[in-house]
């Protein structure tokens, strides 16, 4: 009777741990740092002397995704185009940006640093780069309706677990030749949801797409925002100083401010002349 | 008003003309140094757009009319002949980076300048309006430069504004005006305008003038 009990015992030990296996890992997370690239085993922060940062437009611009980490196996192919496109659409339609490039992922080299950038910079003639990068942290939590997962019918209907995901996906534009950061510009988005046992996995799966679309789709008018922003900050900062390219064409252009300037001489002359 | 006239068709036509005839005449620093002389006054009448031509054109009309009429036919010829490949050589030595210019609006400034000097000499009540468009045509050249204007430019995308076509015109401008206060070479029987006032300024050696009266020799005083 002892050795029944005994038996029956190890029994349940063993189908439980069993069960546990089954439950989701306690979190994911997915990363790619511009920072990591750039700066790889920096263990001071970078020497950067104030330098005045030459603006020619109209520049030539690369997109690429930072290398390295483990974040691109997260995104499929088809995202990464999207998400390519969806940026080289928000640099384009500006009259000081003339050409953007999509850089290959085999081109980038994981902590290739500064090094590798201009290297890719220079065979594919851009002068600044727009680096991507994407962060996603997933925590994972059973909440006390997990208990009914014991019955096994519980695992495929009662939502016991809970998942939160945290993503972010940024843009650092970086001047190749300064190695200056230009202007960033991020998305986030936040993904809560619970699931059954048994369906926990597809469900996370598809949130941590929702999150990641959510946060794209944030991080591109903020990409627009950045843009502009900077824009008129050239402008009037001082460490940056746009300049014409060499080899550019120029034009002699009155334009409507010098028409009025024409229009008020002529007023002018009309009346000088009655006068006379 | 027959140099002006001249000007502005030969503008329009050529804003119509097959691209090989533009590049040919155009400001071109390489083949300005192969020798193509021509191009340091044909640059002038050309454009990279009807749009850009439009808006030049258009301000020629005014500026030519008031410079004819203010100075004479004669001598906005002299001074587009001569003017023209003067601003064209400041390009070359002050915008090195500049490989190609198109445009009528520095010879527009260069009109534009010599009228309102005429006028600033012979009306002293108008001397107020004329610093106020002084001060915001130097304005204008400084947002030029800073790129600020490019929203109320006529230029197509991707061509900048060659600010030193303007600043080289106006310094024509008032070098030419000294030359004409101080030079025979201002007595202008051809179209020269009867209205040029006051008498104090201009002595009349054939007495008093008509309109057409080639005979008439004056000169400033």
């Amino acid at each position: 009777m002892r050795n029944t009990i005994s038996g029956a015992l190890v029994a349940l030990t063993l189908l439980f741990a069993g069960c546990v296996s089954w439950f989701p890992q306690q979190g994911a997370k997915q990363t790619g740092s511009a920072v990591d690239y750039l700066y790889p085993d920096a263990k001071q922060p970078p020497n950067l002397q104030p330098t005045v940062t030459y603006i020619r437009p109209p520049v030539r611009v690369g997109i690429a995704f930072v290398p390295g980490g483990n974040w691109a196996k997260g995104l499929t192919e088809k995202e990464r185009m999207d998400l390519l496109d969806r940026v080289k659409e928000s640099f384009s339609g500006y009259d000081f940006i003339g050409g953007i490039e999509v850089i290959p992922g085999e081109y980038m080299r994981p902590q290739g640093g500064f090094t590798n950038l201009e290297q890719v910079a220079r065979l594919l003639d851009v002068e600044v780069v727009a680096l991507l990068s994407f962060d996603q942290v997933q925590f994972n939590d059973s909440n006390a309706l997990s208990m009914l997962y014991w019955t096994l019918v519980g695992a495929y209907v009662i939502h016991g677990d809970r998942y939160d995901i945290q993503t972010m996906v940024d843009a650092a534009v970086f001047d190749v030749k300064s190695h200056k950061l230009l202007f960033r510009a991020a998305g986030t988005s936040q993904v809560k949801g619970s699931a059954s046992l048994a369906g926990f996995n597809e469900q996370s799966r598809a949130a941590r797409t929702q999150g990641y679309d959510q946060a794209v789709n944030e991080l591109i008018p903020h990409l627009k925002s950045a843009l502009e922003t900077f824009r008129e900050r050239i402008r009037t900062d001082s460490n940056y100083r746009v300049e014409n390219k060499p080899g550019y064409s120029g034009g002699g252009d009155f334009g409507a401010f010098g028409i009025v300037l024409a229009l008020i001489l002529a007023g002018i002359a009309i009346t000088v002349r009655r006068e006379s | 008003m027959r140099t002006t006239i001249t000007l502005l068709i030969a503008c329009g036509a050529l804003a119509f003309a097959p691209d090989s005839v533009i590049e040919s005449l155009s400001w071109d620093r390489l083949a300005l140094m192969h020798g193509e002389v021509w191009r340091l006054w044909t640059g002038h009448v050309i454009h990279f757009s009807s749009t850009h031509a439009a808006t030049d054109i258009f301000a020629l009309a005014i500026v030519g009319a008031i410079a004819e009429r203010e100075l004479g036919s004669r001598a906005i010829r002299i001074l587009l002949l001569a003017g023209a490949p003067l601003i064209s050589l400041a390009l070359v030595v002050t915008a090195p980076g500049l490989a190609e210019y198109r445009g009528a609006s520095a010879i527009a400034a260069l009109l534009g300048t010599a009228a309102g000097l005429q006028l600033w000499r012979r009306a002293p009540a108008a001397r107020v309006l004329l610093g106020c468009i002084t001060l915001l045509a130097i304005a204008k050249t400084a947002l030029d430069f800073t790129g600020h204007l490019t929203h109320a430019s006529s230029l197509p995308a991707g061509i900048h504004v060659a600010w030193q076509a303007h600043l080289a015109a106006v310094i024509v401008a008032v070098t030419f005006a000294q030359r004409m206060q101080s030079s025979p070479w201002t007595s202008l029987p051809d179209g020269f305008p009867m209205h040029l006032q006051p008498p104090t300024t201009l002595t009349s050696d054939d007495g008093p003038s008509r309109r057409g009266d080639t005979h008439a020799h004056y000169h400033l005083s």
